[in-house]
This record gives structure tokens, sequence and C-alpha cells, in this order.
């Protein structure tokens, strides 16, 4: 039926619906169908699929009788209109009159799917090949209320539960499909998201060890540990005294000395080697400190970059940085041998 | 075939950018309002497949591109910790590596499509030499991959395939050398193959655009090869009937691409590349991937000089020829009926093409000179040199007798004892594949088209999809119960 993707306007086929109005005949009807079929319709359980039958101002006129159904608007569009192609049902009954039971309409946007008219419980949809040839002349008349849709929509409490079947069926499949597509999305992006990480031979790398004792008195060592400067410091007991004779309660960052350090594995501190981050919190500079020449106003180091002074104890003092120097995970492996980890 | 557009924007901003890029107008036009012919079957879902997998190769390689390092000493160790070290490196090279096997699967039943229902034949020559394009493009793209991976069987195979263009009178040896940036393959070959290896796909996906831009003016062929003669009765729009369709072979698609990826990913392989390359050390033998492999039995078939043309240059004459005749085969094929399902005669010779093509498959993964099958049991045989000095020959069933009958000769017949197989080699199935190959392009699609009677065709689509609907169901209404 082609009109998903072109609501609001006739497909070719509808304009042929359209012009299809009037009495259906089909004259044929092959005995024998008719035994277990159900007496007479109850037109109150009347239900519609789609095309469904519309609220009609006149009850009670019509079956929808599907050969001629199928007869009229198959005729030369067969293939398109399978949709429609509604398979006798089962109502036919063993009268020779012409009966309407309602009027049927396509509705708008919908009628691609296969749907059949149901007639509640007393009526059952029997495939094609049960379709009677009818001695009798059955009647129907097609209209397209295009207004109609918002009434037909889900709003019949009474409807049983296939009356909507293909609407339910539709959201669905729609929700599933879309759910399923989402889900492999998320699956297909997780890895190709987790591959920019860093690999498994650059976090094996993540760690280093650095014997201290072979640091000079008031000298330095920097250290690289994945490409991430580190400052190995052996203070002087001068500089120890000025990094602990430092008012905390005035630092931006405020943190003792001790705070600074990580204790020995007997528990005990060692003040004369402070182990810090390179990268200065401002910007990421590495300041520069002993083995350059200036250690800047207050001992430790100087950034050159935006003019950052950290005191012996990495703490920063004057400056744009916000931070301390960060103190790296280590550990005292041995008395000498520390183990630094990003 | 688009006729005027349908499109109608919805909300203020599509109105808005409708009138100044109306991509999503063309978008529309193209994918989703697209009058397609209604009875397209399963073949035509190969394009929607082959655009998920040049997708896929492009996606999977930028990424493995992140992490390779084109360098002799490195390329092989690098890919080594893609697959170990790089967190999925494994899935998204063996989905790489895999997905070139399964891009060329999907172009070949592509192609053989096309082949089949004539969708080479007016108005579609141009989509389909830009198709011919594409696969050329695939082609050098698959072949420079392959080196990347430096090991062995990339070595060797490109140094097999650069020592093929060096057989080009005059200027064959500028080629080799201006491609192998030295006197042989080394650190410039890999950096150049890996440049052209990442530009090549875009390349081939700006032909491709040019491909469905081409499809869109003629519109899809159909399995009847009538051409659609009422929009309205003959085709239904492209969005939801194909990309459903189309949706759900891409489904199946991906599953069988998941089977390799996960079950089997080096089955596609070979052994060899698993080693890192090594020029002093040839691989007993030398095969490319499975894909090539047709026309790489072309290449060997070919031991025999022609006037002055030698053996070497005259295979890889028949090597290229292979490809570059399908850009002609619109011109080739002098049927007036497009699908062959009309075409009784042309219709088993198809058949017997595809078999050829498949069958020099098998031909180029195997020695040319085994034997498929023998004709007699082995036999020892006695080659000496007779009292005049001409080379003889006499055959045993044992070994005893071989070796009283070589006692018996005197020194100077230099008398020496070898196992003698007849049988029929895989080199003569090759050149009569080979011939067949060539025939069918250069005199079979040629004469039948003059000759043959084909069958009568629907009237329109409609036709054929409405007789075939009457007729199923008249023959099965009683098993719809």
């Amino acid at each position: 039926m082609n009109l998903v993707g072109r609501p609001g306007r006739f497909s070719s086929e509808q304009e042929r619906i359209a012009g299809l109005e009037g009495e259906l005949a089909d004259g044929k009807r092959r005995s024998g169908a008719e035994q277990d079929e159900p007496a007479l319709l109850s037109f109150g359980s009347l239900k519609e699929g789609r095309p469904a039958v519309v609220t009609s101002p006149a009850a009670k006129i019509g079956v929808i009788h599907c050969c001629a159904l199928q007869g009229a608007i198959g005729e030369g569009k067969t293939a398109r209109f399978y949709d429609v192609d509604f398979s006798p049902e089962a109502c036919s009954q063993p009268h020779g009159s012409a009966q309407i039971l309602g009027y049927v309409g396509l509705i708008e946007s919908q009628a691609h799917f296969t749907a059949f008219p149901r007639v509640g419980a007393s009526c059952d949809i029997k495939p094609r090949a049960s379709c009677g040839s009818a001695r009798y002349v059955w009647r129907t008349k097609l209209r397209i209320p295009w207004e109609s849709r918002v009434a037909e929509h889900g709003s019949d409490s009474q409807s049983a539960g296939g009356a909507h079947a293909g609407e339910t069926r539709r959201d669905f499949i729609h929700i599933a499909a879309v759910t399923v597509a989402a889900g492999g999305a998320a699956a297909l992006a997780w890895p190709f998201l987790q591959q920019l990480g860093p690999a498994a031979d650059t976090r094996a790398l993540s760690s280093t060890e650095v014997d201290v004792s072979k640091v000079p008195l008031g000298g330095e060592i920097r250290i690289l540990i994945g490409g991430m400067p580190f400052f190995v410091r052996h203070r002087t007991d001068a500089e120890i005294q000025d990094a602990r004779n430092v008012d905390i309660s005035k630092l931006r960052d405020p943190q003792t000395d001790d705070d600074r350090l990580r204790p020995k594995a007997d528990g005990s501190l060692n003040p004369a080697i402070l182990v810090t981050s390179g990268s200065c919190t401002h910007l990421g500079c590495v300041p520069v400190g002993p083995a350059q020449g200036t250690l800047g106003d207050f001992g430790g180091w100087y950034c050159p970059c935006h003019g950052s002074h950290y005191d012996t104890s990495g703490r920063i003092r004057k400056g744009p940085a916000p931070l301390n120097l960060p103190v790296p995970k280590y550990e005292y492996t041995s008395d000498s041998i520390i183990k630094i980890s990003l | 075939m688009s006729g005027p557009s349908t499109y109608e924007p919805k909300s203020g901003f599509t109105r808005w950018l409708d009138a100044r890029l109306p991509i999503a107008r063309l978008a529309y036009d193209s994918f989703v309002d697209f009058p397609t012919p209604k009875n397209l079957n399963y073949w035509w879902t190969f394009g929607g497949i082959l655009a998920i997998c040049l997708v896929t190769q492009i996606l999977t390689g930028v990424v493995l591109a992140m992490h390779y390092v084109a360098s002799t000493d490195q390329a092989f160790a690098s890919v080594e910790r893609i697959m170990r070290d790089v967190d999925y490196g494994w899935l998204i090279r063996f989905i790489h590596a895999n997905g070139a096997s399964m891009f060329f699967l999907a172009v070949y039943i592509h192609m053989f499509r096309g082949l089949y229902y004539g969708s080479y034949k007016a108005p579609r020559e141009v989509l389909w030499i830009l198709g011919c394009v594409i696969y050329l493009l695939m082609v050098a793209t698959a072949f420079m991959g392959y080196v990347l991976p430096w090991g062995q069987m990339s070595f060797h195979g490109s140094a097999v395939i650069t020592n093929l263009l060096g057989a080009i009178p005059l200027v064959g040896e500028t080629i080799k050398t201006y491609l192998m940036g030295g006197p042989a393959i080394g650190d410039p070959t890999l950096n150049r193959f890996f440049s052209l290896h990442y530009l090549l796909p875009f390349v081939i996906a700006g032909v491709v655009v040019l491909h469905v831009w081409a499809l869109h003016v003629a519109g899809n062929g159909n399995p009847t090869g009538v051409a659609v003669k009422e929009v309205k009765k003959d085709t239904v729009p492209f969005h939801p009937y194909y990309t459903v369709k189309d949706g759900f072979a891409i489904l199946l698609f991906l599953m069988l691409f998941a089977v390799f990826v996960f079950y089997f990913p080096n089955i596609l392989g070979h052994a060899d590349n698993s080693i890192e390359a090594n020029p002093l050390q040839t691989p007993a033998h030398i095969v490319p991937e499975w894909y090539l492999l047709p026309f790489y039995a072309i290449l060997r078939a070919i031991t025999f000089d022609v006037g002055p043309i030698p053996a070497k240059l005259l295979g890889v004459m028949a090597m290229f020829g292979a490809i570059l005749i399908l850009f002609v085969l619109p011109w080739l094929d002098t049927s007036k009926v497009r699908s062959m399902r009309y075409r009784p005669i042309a219709q088993q010779m198809f058949v017997l093409f595809v078999l050829a093509a498949v069958g020099l498959g098998f031909c180029g993964a195997n020695n040319p000179d085994d034997l498929i099958f023998k004709f007699r049991d082995d036999k020892l045989s006695v080659s000496y040199a007779d009292t005049n000095g001409v080379a003889q020959a006499r055959l045993f069933d044992d070994f005893s007798e071989a070796k009283a009958f070589q006692s018996s000769l005197p020194p100077t017949a230099a008398a020496s004892i070898e196992v003698s197989s007849s049988g029929f080699k895989w080199l003569w199935l090759s050149q009569a594949l080979s011939a067949y190959y060539f025939l069918y392009f250069l005199v079979v699609l040629p004469v039948l088209g003059i000759v043959e009677k084909p069958k009568p065709r629907p009237a329109s689509i409609a036709d054929s999809v409405h007789r075939r609907s009457k007729s199923a169901a008249g023959a099965v209404p009683q098993a719809a119960e």
C-alpha cells in the first residue's frame, strides 16, 4: 500500500480504491465449507483491523466479504494489494441475501500491514482456499475516512485482543529492532573506544624503581615513567627545617611536610628524600630545580612558564599554580629502593 | 528515474536547511522514496552488503593505523602488539583481515549477479565500468594491505607481484623501481604501500558515490531485465521495502562474518605470514590471498611463448586482461535481452563460466605441476645416454629390475633412477579454464547474442509479478490450509 513514508497522500492504490464504491459481486461459491462455520454474526462484536471498520452511522449493514474484496481490489494490483487480500472468513452465512455489516475504511498510513477485519469470536479468518463461491451477492462499501484515524486508534477498550494486533505488533517490532540495533551498536562501540586507551604493554610500564641512595645531597634526579616526569630530591637538613617551619594555615594548599612523605617498611619517615610529580600544577610545565641552578623564592622549584614558586616540600607558595606538586604513589621496597607507580 | 522530489521538510530547521543545502532531500530521494523495482531478489542485496563491508574496513583500518608502525624493523612487532597488548586489538584486526575476504566474497557475488542479469547493458554501461574501477581499486588496496604485516608471505608475495611488472616491455623496470623505491622491497616500499593502503579506500568510497549516482540515473535493473514502464505499477519505494530486505540480508551476512572472525579467524590467511619477513628465505609455496587465486592461476597458466611475446609477459597480460576485459563487456555482449533468465544457452554458458572461475581459484591454490589425478601407478624410470649420447629412458615396475638394468649400462651412459608419474596436471586444468574464461567473453557472448533465440519476456515487471503470484496461488491453494 505504499503509505509508509508518504503520509498525507493518496497512493495510486488508494486512489483506485477510493473510486471503488459500490457493489461487489462474487457469483461463485463452493459448497462444503459451511458446516463448521459459526452461525449468525454478532454485529455488535464487529471489530476492525486495517482496513478497518469505521464508525458508521448506519449500524449493522453489511459483512465484509473478503472474496469480494479481493476480487474487486485485487484487480490489476494483486501483488501490491496482498495486504488487503483478505482470505474469506467463515462468517459467510448460509443464506442467500446480501448483507452489509459495516463500512470498510482504509486508515491512512497503516494500510500497508496485513490486516483482517475481525468479526469478533464468531468470525474467524480462514485461508483463501476455503473461499467459497457465493451464490449470493455480498455488498460492501469502501470509503476512505481520512479524518477518522484518531478515532480508530487504540481507544476502543471493547476491542478484543486481536483488534489492534497489527498496531501493537508493529510497535513491538519497531521497539525490539531499535533496541537490538542500539545494543549492537553499543557493543560494537565499546571495543572501538577501549582500543584508544593505554595498551597492556603501556600499562605494564607504569611503575619504576629508584635507588634513592644515589641521589646526591642537595640535588635531585628526574625520572620519566610512561612519559610523566617525577622528581626525587635529597634534601639538606636546612631544607627539611625550612619545610617544617612553615605556618601551613597560610598555604594555598595546606599540607604538612610529613603529609608529603611516605613511610618506610618499618613505619618511620625518611624526610631526606622527597618524591614529587614533575609537572607544575598550573599548566603542566616542568619546573626548574637544583640541577638548573634556580630554586625559586622558597628554595624548592621554580616554574619558568608562568612563575610559580614551590618550597622545599614541593608546596605552592607563589604564582598561578593552584596546588602543591602532587606526591605520586610510591613505596619503600627496601631501605634505599622506592617503587614509583603512576 | 527518480522523477520530481517528494521530500517535504517538516520542521523549520529542515526547511531552512533545504533551501541552502538540500542534503536531506538528496538522502530522502536516494534512499527513502527511491522507486525500486518490486521484483528484486536477494542477489540484489549485495550492494548494501558491500557498503557495509567498505565502512567496516575503513573503520577498523583507521583504528589499526593508530597502532601500526610502517617500518621494516617494527611492522611485524607492531602487529603482534595490536594482537596482544592493545585492548580489543585482536578483534579489530581479525575484523579487518577477514573483512577483506568478506568484501571480496560479496563483490564476486555482486559481479556474478551483474553478469547473469545483464546489469552491464545499456543504459548502465557507465555504472558497470565504475564497478570495475572499484574492483580494480579493491585489488590494489588488498594487495598493498597484505604487505603491511610484514610476514613471509607479505614480503615474498609482494616481491613476486612487483617483479611481474618488470616483465612489461620498455617501461617495466622503471615502474617496478618507482613502485619499490629501491632495488628491492624494503622500508620505502612499506611506507608508500601503507600510505596508499590508507588512501585508496577513500578513493573507493568516492567512486562508490559515482556508482550510486549512476545507479540512480538509470535505476535498478531487475531479474526480468525488463525496464520499468510505469513507476507506480512496477516499483516500490526503497524504504521500507528494500531497507528491510537489505537489512535482513546484511544481518545474515554479518553472521557469516562473525563465524569467521570468532571461530576461524586465521583460516583464510596463510601460516607463513605469522613468520616475520626474511628476504633471504622464500617460503616453499607462494600464493596470494584466496580472492586473487583465479588471476594467479591465469598468470601461471601461460607457460608458452606466442610469437615474439615471451611467456612471462603473456602471463602478465592475461592476468590483467582477465580484469580489464570486464570493462568492455557491455560492448562484447551483443544480445538485446538483458536477463539470462530468458536466454537458455547463455544460462548454461554462464554456469560453466562460474565453475571455470571457481575452478581457477583451486588451480591457483595448487602447484601447477602437481597432479590432479594419475593416469597410471607410479613407475621407476631409468634415464641414460645411449651409445650415440642421446638421452633415453626405460620404465620399470620393480626396483631390482631397474637396478639391474642400470648396472648393465656402461658408466658412460650416466644412468639414473627416478620415480615417473603420469597424470593430469593442475597446469592443464588452469590452461583449459583460462581458455574458457576468455572464450566466454570474446566468443560466447558476442556470438550467442546473434544466434540464440531468447524465450518470451514478460511485458512488464508488474506483469511478471502478477503472473508469478497467480501461478503460485493456483499451484498451492490447499497447502495454505
